[in-house]
């Protein structure tokens, strides 16, 4: 240890520790005084504590900058070949090193070698000598026009020339210092910093103009920022330079506008068009997209020619907000944790969350980028300090000069130009950007499968091409029109790539999935999942996910065992990764629990599963919180089934909380547990606060999932059933009908659904009188349910108890009692003795039995339902006493007749 | 015959207690460090520095089974970061006896000059590890995932099983330390 520290031993340091971390907390001008007391008198450990508080900032550029020039040193030695200029001499500088190479030759670091005044340099040598004198002469005049560029953010040049064997060299400041992005990244720079050293590169870039000087090629690594913080430009016009001296070009452009980074060109340069300052703007606009949300405007890497001038001259850039929020929703929600890294990492580089830093970008800052990023020159920012004002603007909270580009501006010129039906509906915009993203950022560190990404990508695309707006009704192409092009199109032009046929295929089947059409998901995914077995093998985590996409649709299309199959062979692949449990292993207990549950299974093993899926989520922290309020939804309707209502509504009440917190109130989830809620409400007998709820999820149903979502049949059943309650008859009806329709459409007309929804209605009709109406409507959703269960449903049991009550008030007591004792023996299986369910059923059937007269078994059944319902306010308490009733009735008619 | 085992197994090995396993991972790590950092001096690219930490990060991405789990990936980064810290210290000693003319280094190895920072060099910074280590061997640990890693809080936290708060909190402590004992006066 230096002088610098004082006696340390392990006592001593961890004193260091609390007070310097205590210090940490107080404002900078309390820290004195509380080490003053603190230190108690130990001068030389306070005066060591504030030396560390005060120690230099600009440590980890220090820290970078040593780690990284060893290692372009200790590496560059691998590659010799890279050095054999070393020591030569150019001009009269001597060649020390390369230290770059790219399109335009190599760059060397240099030094004067008549050592009149020690100076490092930067030289370009290109790579092919100059033979016409016209063109060396007027290399000279360009040259000199740089040579005045003087500007403290500007990198000098210095000095220029041709070698003894005639290959020009521009001789330039040497720069030490590290690119933008890293630089900000690595001091955690907010995004008002952030906009504070652009804003200086801006009045670099606008000097440059004013002395009739375009850079070209502005990109972050021509960015070098120095240990002092200040930003410095490099390279400024020598594009043009080298270009004219008859370098080579990429070959993507044509003569005119040539060096470029194909990452960073722009319209004009693509199409070959006059390259003016709006280019420098845009060049602007594309390091801004980055700077400040972590993306590029535009992710190229690998296209083809083609492909690459397609994307820059047509798409449009996603506001940055919006990429940020589609990056974010698709990490969260997917299964990739290195995505999740990724979203983390760009927010952590700038200090902040992914909410706060959505809220900085959208608005002012989307449309001051993507106004730098138009297409067309003519329509971005008149000059670079037009953009430089309008940061200004927005950083003073004053209203900014740009506008967003209007609709029907949009819409206009894409049809002009016969550009593709993407942007025609937002809503579609959306959902191929939320493809691109969720499948590039999916498989971003895997070269083959990014490969396949941008493949799937391009092929979604030429989707949307396809799509002519002329043919399309109005200006709007629906989504389910997209996806059963999409659909079609993937089995006909794909059949030799299976890996991106079955990619595809099973995006698409989610998207239906969550659509809620769920005949073509569970067909595309079925076919998804077999391609991936032949791809992949049984045992592999892509085939596991494969099943649990398909088991989720299979569950709403209550095709329980083959669902359950599916899951429990998944659960298995991947309890064979070893490892601790992962999300997957949570979401595919979750699957499992529900399709024990819904399906008919064994419901404790249902909730030994849900409760291990909890656990982890929990443990893996708050960016599952939206899938740990699903799980526990999921526990929630467990317990509900198995009549623990306390738990079930504090479960409820969770997971209600939970996603208000980290979605907000307009989050799909909330529809589905308000009517969770209300149904809860109905079964604990509180019917106006049941009604009050089920309104609500009915209006917010319609909202946020449309008219022909299966949630909304749910919950208009619900509804209705309430109405029923309360007497209401007519618009209990009503309802029902809708939502009876409603499933039939969606889920089909033999689905167990529809038989629930009979079941309801046919309550209903008993009660209404109509017992005809209502024998029919109980012994078709009996029918129903016999063709869709393999084994006796609970469905079943409630069907044959409405069914057995409807014959006993139709007089038909003896056909009743077979009904009923078969419905008893199914409810007695799943519940407990005294379970509401099974109260309600032995009422139905002690009535029949005292309807003939066998009252010494009807008595002690009816009695047991009367304890059972009795403090339980409702339908069945009202049946079970009207029963008792009877029985008394009855019994004391048959007394008397004795 | 069975398969070589790839990275991932013998990372997992090793953190259930197979001492061996780091053995056999080194020097797969330590090469491919090395031949990752080669190409990318030889592959066009106008950036005049080179970030160990983009090493770090690609040779995860090149050696690693991307089906790896976040915990064994903050390992297998802390490991390689560790090994990036000796192969670049020694290069850093190699080259300072270079500079005092005792010849031992190969005479490949050349001068490298970092103007801004004359007193900074990584060997110091190893040093002053070193010198932390002897007191609170975690933070000096912590520092060289950080710098040499270029590990996230998170990361870092998985690595080293604590909480991502209490890395901020070490850290903030552990780079006024290193900053301290850097200073050139």
């Amino acid at each position: 240890m230096n002088s610098k520290t004082i006696e340390m031993n392990p006592e001593r340091w961890s004193r260091v520790e609390d007070l310097f971390d205590e210090a940490m907390q107080l404002q900078t001008g309390e820290r004195e005084e509380y080490l003053e007391k603190a230190c108690r008198g130990d001068g030389e450990l306070r005066a060591y504590v504030l030396d560390l508080l005060a120690a230099s900032s600009s440590l980890d550029a220090t820290v970078a900058h040593a780690i990284s020039a060893t290692a372009s040193a200790a590496f560059a030695n691998e590659e010799p070949a890279d050095n054999e200029m070393r020591g030569e001499m150019i001009g009269p500088y001597r060649v020390e090193r390369l230290i770059g190479s790219g399109g335009m030759g190599m760059v060397y670091l240099a030094e004067r070698a008549d050592q009149q005044f020690e100076q490092q340099v930067a030289i370009k040598l290109g790579r092919h000598r100059l033979v016409d004198p016209d063109t060396v002469l007027r290399l000279r005049n360009e040259r000199q026009i740089l040579a005045n560029l003087d500007h403290p953010n500007i990198a000098r040049l210095f000095d220029g020339g041709t070698t003894d064997k005639g290959v020009p060299y521009l001789v330039m400041e040497y720069i030490d210092g590290i690119r933008i992005d890293t630089y900000c990244d690595l001091h955690r720079l907010s995004t008002v910093e952030r906009l504070g050293i652009f804003q200086t590169i801006c009045s670099a870039v606008h000097y440059a103009h004013q002395n009739l000087v375009i850079h070209r090629d502005i990109k972050a690594s021509n960015i070098l920022v120095t240990a002092d913080g200040v930003p410095k430009l490099l390279d400024f016009g020598i594009a043009k330079l080298i270009d004219s001296a008859g370098e080579q070009t990429d070959g993507l452009t044509r003569d005119g506008a040539v060096i470029m980074t194909p990452a960073n060109a722009t319209p004009e340069q693509v199409l070959g068009e006059p390259v003016t300052t709006a280019t420098d703007t845009y060049a602007l606009g594309l390091l801004l997209y980055a700077l400040l949300s972590g993306y590029r405007a535009f992710e190229t890497d690998g296209m083809s020619p083609s492909q690459f001038a397609r994307v820059v001259c047509q798409q449009d850039a996603v506001k940055p907000s919006l990429r940020l929020q589609l990056e974010h929703r698709y990490a969260s929600h997917g299964s990739d944790d290195s995505a999740l890294q990724t979203v983390d990492a760009a927010v952590s580089d700038r200090g902040t969350n992914v909410t706060r830093l959505q809220r900085q970008l959208r608005g002012d800052l989307d449309t001051i980028i993507l106004n730098a990023l138009r297409k067309e020159p003519e329509r971005r920012y008149r000059s670079v300090s037009a953009l430089a004002d309008d940061i200004s603007l927005h950083l003073r909270s004053m209203p900014i000069v740009a506008r967003s580009d209007s609709w029907r501006y949009r819409a206009g010129k894409f049809t002009r130009r016969h550009y593709a039906a993407v942007a025609t509906a937002v809503s579609i915009v959306a959902m191929l950007a939320t493809f691109t993203v969720a499948l590039s950022v999916q498989n971003r560190n895997i070269a083959k499968e990014r490969d396949t990404a941008r493949e799937v990508s391009q092929f979604l695309e030429d989707i949307f091409m396809a799509q002519d707006p002329a043919q399309a009704k109005g200006a709007k192409i629906t989504a389910e029109e997209i996806l059963a092009a999409g659909a079609s199109r993937i089995k006909s032009d794909l059949g030799e790539r299976p890996e991106i046929q079955s990619t595809l295929m099973g995006t698409i089947g989610r998207v239906y999935y969550s659509l809620g059409e769920f005949q073509p998901s569970a067909e595309l995914l079925q076919q998804a999942l077999q391609l991936q077995l032949q791809t992949y093998g049984e045992n592999h985590p892509v085939v596991a996910a494969a099943k649990n996409d398909l088991a989720a649709t299979l569950i709403r299309r209550a095709e329980y065992s083959q669902a359950q199959e599916l899951l429990e062979t998944a659960l298995e692949t991947y309890r064979q990764q070893g490892g601790p449990a992962t999300a997957e292993i949570a979401k595919n207990l979750n699957n499992l629990a529900n399709v024990l549950h819904i399906g008919g299974g064994d419901l404790d093993r249902a909730q030994t599963s849900i409760a291990e899926s909890i656990e982890i989520y929990t443990r893996l922290g708050e960016r599952y919180a939206m899938r740990r309020a699903v799980a526990k939804a999921t526990l929630a309707r467990i317990l509900q089934t198995q009549g623990d209502l306390r738990a079930t509504e504090e479960l409820l009440l969770e997971a209600i909380d939970i996603v208000v917190k980290s979605e907000g109130e307009n989050h799909p989830s909330m529809a589905y547990y308000l009517q969770n809620l209300g149904v809860l409400q109905r079964t604990k007998g509180d019917l106006r606060s049941a009604k009050e709820t089920l309104d609500k999820a009915v209006v917010a149903t319609r909202r946020i999932l449309g008219e022909k979502h299966d949630l909304l049949a749910a919950t208009l059943v619900d509804q209705g059933v309430v109405f029923h309650l309360t007497g209401d008859f007519d618009n209990a009806e009503r309802v029902m009908r809708e939502a009876q329709a409603l499933y039939t459409e969606t889920r089909g007309g033999d689905h167990p659904a529809v038989g629930y929804t009979m079941i309801v209605l046919g309550m209903l009709q008993h009660d209404m009188a109509t017992l005809g109406a209502a024998e029919q409507t109980l012994r078709d959703a009996l029918s129903i349910f016999e063709a869709a269960f393999d084994h006796d449903h609970q469905y079943t049991a409630s069907a044959l108890t409405e069914l057995g009550a409807v014959l006993n008030s139709a007089g038909r007591a003896e056909e009743a009692q077979v009904l009923l004792q078969r419905a008893l023996e199914i409810r007695e299986k799943d519940y407990p003795e005294d379970h509401e369910l099974v109260a309600a059923t032995r009422t139905e059937l002690a009535d029949a039995l005292s309807r003939q007269g066998f009252f010494d078994a009807a008595e002690p059944m009816l009695a047991r339902s009367f304890d059972t319902l009795r403090e339980k306010p409702g339908r069945r308490q009202r049946r079970a006493n009207r029963a008792l009733a009877r029985f008394y009735e009855l019994s004391g008619q048959s007394d008397a007749n004795e | 015959m069975t398969p070589a085992p790839t990275v991932t197994t013998l990372l997992r090995q090793w953190r259930s207690g197979d001492a061996e396993a780091l053995d056999q991972l080194t020097p797969m790590i330590y090469g491919d460090l090395r031949r990752i950092a080669a190409r990318h001096l030889r592959s066009e690219r106008p950036e005049h520095t080179l970030q160990a930490t983009a090493l770090v990060n690609e040779a995860f991405v090149q050696l690693v089974d991307a089906e790896m789990q976040i915990e064994d990936r903050a390992h297998f980064l802390a490991v390689a970061a560790r090994m990036m810290r000796h192969i670049l210290t020694d290069y850093g000693r190699a080259r300072r006896s270079l500079k005092r003319g005792s010849g031992v280094a190969p005479v490949t190895l050349e001068e490298d000059r970092v103007p801004n920072f004359p007193s900074t060099d990584v060997v110091d910074i190893d040093e002053a590890l070193q010198a932390l280590s002897s007191v609170d061997e975690r933070k000096a640990d912590i520092l060289v995932l950080h710098y040499f890693g270029g590990m996230t809080y998170d990361e870092i936290a998985e690595a080293l099983n604590i909480s991502a708060a209490t890395v901020d909190r070490n850290l903030r402590l552990a780079k006024a330390w290193l900053a301290n004992e850097l200073k050139d006066d």
